[in-house]
């Protein structure tokens, strides 16, 4: 069924349901997805051969729907997707019932901004109109930048070429449409004529074709590829000093953020509130905003996901907390005015250079196995993958393995952001939310950070 | 408990003929140079999550694959859009790029299906098993006869297929701990979620369908400083998989809530460690296990297939782990848990593999194309490891049912041959790089054991977080010292039952979410990485 059709039948039904009282309000979330995926072999070590071509296209709807109850207080509550291949009569029923098992605070849907907050550009026009174009382009790029790195071996590869466009509409008239184009690049190489026994595997995402730096993306693999070497575990210490670069930093701000959600008080959950200090001493301080109107990061949005125009501000300066995201649905519950406060975490630059870590002994963390970090209690944990030890005097030692372990209150102490910046742009997946950073690309902590390894002086 | 297997809705079984006359336009006159199949999916779940808010949802999602494998290369279109006239044009569409494809290839391979008459019925889980014979009237069925799958469940009980009663029950939950939790707690919750997955699959060979049906019961704790405690109870079945939620589990959650407000740090360093299933079976699942999926062996970006070759023993006499679909029964657990599938998504059946033997690997753990290129030690058995996120996502050979075989000791025989270490219980998440053989899988916390007892004292990590557990995999698989039976209520295993397998998820490396449970006994290991 045509989408427009669909979504009219939908909408003149729910708004029956309102007029009938059956209904209090809804909100329709229609999206269309398309796809090019391609996963990759190298037989030769150096040349793409797809193995897995796919085309995806799809359409998914998800409503939201709230109906009285006993209390003018309380409003039942439901999510459900609807589908073109069942009857909407049957699946509103559906949901109206199931709406009767929640039952919630009533809040106020966001109806339209009295001035339409200004578009913010985060498509590639070219991703979305010849995807397949874009597939070949980047298939070019990469078997040309591949040929330019040295001794390395490809193992294998994946490419996805996404693109969004979605349509929001509820009951109070707000209506508006947002795309997004996303790419995904992943390469897994090795050390060319050698048996081997570390692979780099790394990946990089972005929302148009010219941010994807193909050639950048493969240079940073065969730099990785080129440190690789025997390896020992890090040395047990209860007090470790650690570099750690743009993605791990972005992860941990975006654990802290969700503390900075004013979410978390009605939740119960431990928060951040104007006035509270977070790190500190004699470092770097830390200044962190929010920024939706950065063009082409996948957090760009004119409307933040509650329907309210999306705004950008502080969140934290130097190490005091000034604001907080407070939406509209649990700022009506708190009695706060809600903000529209989303987009992009963005960090000042620190003063942290190459120089100054001369004489520092350190671990630099290339990658972690896997960064697990505990947004309420605002801890971590990780296995080393692969990372350096460089001692005061200079000498470096490749290492792997080990668990290195930290807590942000005291990792945002008397630390050290980079003087230069970077970006990271992931994409919304089925494992994590999106996530776009703009910040310093290196953090170097001090305080607060465990290893378990080999003992001191063991071999 | 009287339980049958769930059945297919005639909704979705009024599917079949399209899915065979889309496998006739793909393959029609070319049978002879590729092989087509198709795959409707098709998800219907309710979930109710009560904590300081209350949401109910259903989420649908269905959606269609059409699979052209031609020469060592798959073509798929996939889609939710169910018009018979677009999709028999995609279909046209997909085989012309394929046939494009083979007449650029010299000599491309061709790969026949196996039919119902070649399937090993012997090596199947007898729920497979009957289900197959049944169709058939007692006999093996032919192409055409639908064949259909299903997980067993208690019809009687309502809560299973009332979304009002388990709504109701979830709210009842959250109270429950709530209260028992008094001022300790800051919040308490119940996520309760039923889920029927169905699979309708078409070849040249068969049409068959399945239908899963799975509860998952996560309760848990917060307490004034964020420390969350979770229990997680669920299986193939209906509510009886939430029956054994009671008021002692309740009252140990929040217990062990207090506990933990109150824990001390552990020094980073190695320890002995006792592993529950949980934690066990997150061991396998990164050991050896990621390091058999066989497209990482194929593409060379495993170890095991160098080390299969030179016949390098990676573990000890207890290194042995199973990855099985077929787990329907656990200990004393009549179902099991969310990796159990009757075929894969590549239609292949599911059976046993022995992928770790006593410290010895096997051949990889292959969808169709791995099991037809192999790796360096050439082509290998297929196994029903096909899988995928959804119909949105592309295929890989992925993990179902992860564990470790059993061993003769009881926990408290294995306590006191610790002497002195921890007890790791709740897993926190795992990875491995199947390159460079790292292990790391979380644990919530550390249970002390002390003079051969365990003391009930917990511990956090060096930090106040979660510990991670981690080794070298070879040197992790030397260090077993012995592992428990399976239920020490029976010792010998007279029901011939698996070990314990638990509710879990795999991201491959950081995406494609897959279902895979994991498991075994409990294990005593020598020393870990603790941090």
């Amino acid at each position: 069924m045509d989408q427009n059709l669909f979504i009219e039948k939908v909408t003149g039904q729910l708004a029956a349901l309102v007029d009938a009282g059956t209904l209090t309000g809804w909100s329709l979330k229609a999206t269309t997805s398309r796809s090019l995926q391609r996963l990759y072999s190298s037989p030769d070590g150096a040349l793409l051969s797809c193995h897995q071509s796919r085309k995806v296209d799809g359409t998914a709807y998800k409503l939201s729907v709230y109906s009285p109850t006993d209390s003018a207080e309380r409003v039942g509550t439901a999510l459900i997707d609807l589908t073109t291949y069942q009857p909407v009569d049957r699946q509103l029923a559906a949901a109206v019932d199931l709406s009767k098992c929640s039952h919630n605070k009533a809040w106020k849907l966001a109806g339209p901004a009295a001035t339409a907050p200004d578009a913010v550009e985060t498509c590639d026009p070219e991703i979305r109109d010849h995807p397949a174009t874009v597939v070949q382009s980047i298939e070019n790029q990469f078997t040309t930048a591949f040929a330019e790195t040295a001794g390395c071996h490809l193992n294998s590869a994946e490419l996805f070429v996404n693109y969004h466009v979605s349509r929001q509409i509820n009951s109070e008239g707000l209506a508006y449409e947002t795309e997004l184009s996303e790419l995904y690049l992943e390469a897994a190489m090795e050390k060319a004529g050698q048996e081997n026994d570390k692979e780099v595997h790394e990946h990089t995402t972005s929302v148009t074709l010219n941010d994807l730096n193909v050639k950048g993306f493969l240079e940073a693999c065969a730099l990785q590829v080129s440190v690789l070497g025997d390896s020992q575990e890090p040395e047990t210490t209860d007090r470790a000093t650690i570099l750690i670069d743009k993605e791990a930093l972005s992860q941990m701000l975006d654990a802290l953020l969700e503390q900075l959600n004013c979410t978390n008080e009605y939740l119960k959950l431990p928060f951040l509130q104007p006035g509270d200090r977070f790190g500190g001493g004699s470092g770097d301080p830390l200044e962190l905003r929010l920024d939706p109107t950065i063009p082409c990061m996948v957090l760009s949005s004119a409307y933040a996901a509650d329907g309210l125009p999306a705004q950008g501000g502080t969140l934290i300066e130097s190490n005091e907390v000034k604001d907080r995201v407070i939406g509209n649905r649990f700022g009506h519950y708190l009695g706060l005015e809600p903000n529209g406060l989303s987009g992009n975490l963005v960090v000042k630059a620190g003063s942290l250079t190459r120089e100054a870590l001369r004489g520092l002994d350190y671990v630099e963390v290339i990658k972690f196995s896997s960064l697990l970090i505990d947004a309420r209690k605002l801890t971590w944990s990780s296995e080393i993958k692969l990372g350096r030890h460089v001692a005061a005097d200079g000498s470096i030692t490749l290492v792997k393995g080990g668990v290195v372990s930290g807590n942000l209150k005291e990792n945002f102490t008397d630390c050290r952001l980079s003087a230069t910046l970077g970006s990271v742009n992931v994409p919304k997946s089925s494992y994590a939310p999106p996530l776009g950073y703009r910040g310093p690309d290196a953090m170097l902590i001090t305080r607060g950070v465990s290893i378990a390894g080999q003992t001191q002086g063991a071999s | 408990m009287n339980r049958i297997p769930y059945p297919l809705t005639d909704e979705l079984a009024a599917f079949f003929p399209l899915l065979a006359k889309l496998v006739a336009a793909l393959e029609a006159g070319a049978e002879d140079r590729l092989y087509a199949f198709a795959m409707l999916e098709d998800l219907d779940q309710f979930q109710s999550h009560v904590s300081q808010t209350e949401a109910s949802s259903m989420t649908t999602d269905r959606g269609l694959v059409l699979r052209i494998l031609a020469g060592h290369r798959n073509f798929e279109f996939a889609t939710n859009h169910f018009d018979e006239a677009f999709l028999l044009q995609e279909a046209a569409a997909l085989k012309a790029e394929a046939l494009a494809y083979l007449d650029a290839q010299n000599h491309p391979p061709v790969y026949t299906p196996h039919g119902w008459d070649d399937e090993p019925l012997a090596d199947f889980a007898a729920p497979v098993r009957e289900q197959i014979l049944a169709a058939g009237h007692g006999a093996r069925p032919d192409a055409g006869t639908p064949v259909h799958f299903g997980t067993a469940y208690d019809p009687s009980i309502s809560e299973s297929l009332s979304k009002a009663e388990s709504a109701q029950r979830s709210r009842d939950l959250k109270e429950a701990i709530a209260k028992q939790g008094g001022d300790q707690l800051a919040s308490a919750g119940c996520m309760l979620r039923r889920k029927v997955k169905s699979r309708l699959f078409a070849d040249r060979t068969r049409v068959m369908s399945q239908s899963l049906f799975s509860s998952l019961y996560y309760l848990y704790a917060i307490t004034p400083s964020g420390k969350t405690i979770r229990d997680i109870v669920g299986g193939m079945a209906g509510a009886e998989a939430g029956a054994s939620i009671d008021d002692a589990l309740i009252a140990k959650l929040v217990e062990t809530a207090g506990k933990l407000e109150k824990a001390e740090r552990i020094q980073p360093g190695r320890y002995r460690i006792i592993t529950g299933p949980d934690v066990t079976g997150v061991i396998a699942h990164e050991a050896f296990g990621h390091t058999q999926e066989g497209d990482t062996c194929r593409l060379g970006r495993s170890c095991a297939p160098g080390l299969r070759k030179k016949g390098t023993r990676v573990g000890n006499e207890q290194a042995s782990i199973i990855n099985n679909a077929g787990v329907f029964s656990m200990g004393t657990t009549p179902w099991g848990v969310n990796g159990t599938h009757f075929f894969d998504d590549e239609g292949f059946m599911a059976r046993p593999q022995t992928i770790l033997d006593q410290g010895t690997l096997s051949s990889p753990m292959n969808d169709l194309m791995a099991s037809l290129t192999g790796d360096i030690n050439g082509p290998a058995p297929r196994q029903s490891n096909g899988k995928r996120e959804s119909w949105q996502r592309p295929l890989m050979p992925r993990q179902t049912n992860t564990y470790f075989t059993a061993g003769d000791k009881t926990l408290a025989e294995l306590a006191e041959l610790c002497g002195e270490g921890y007890v790791a219980e709740h897993a926190h998440g795992g990875m491995e790089d199947p390159k460079g053989m790292g292990l790391t899988a979380g644990t919530e916390y550390l249970e002390e054991v002390k003079n051969g007892q365990r003391t009930g004292k917990l511990f956090l990590g060096p930090q106040g977080g979660h510990i991670e557990l981690s080794d070298p995999v070879p040197r992790l698989l030397e260090s077993i010292m012995a592992k428990s039976v399976i239920s020490e209520e029976d010792p010998m295993n007279e029901t011939g039952s698996e070990p314990i397998n638990k509710w879990g998820g795999c991201g491959k490396y950081h995406k494609e979410g897959v279902e895979a449970g994991c498991g075994g006994p409990w294990i005593l290991w020598d020393g870990m990485n603790c941090g």
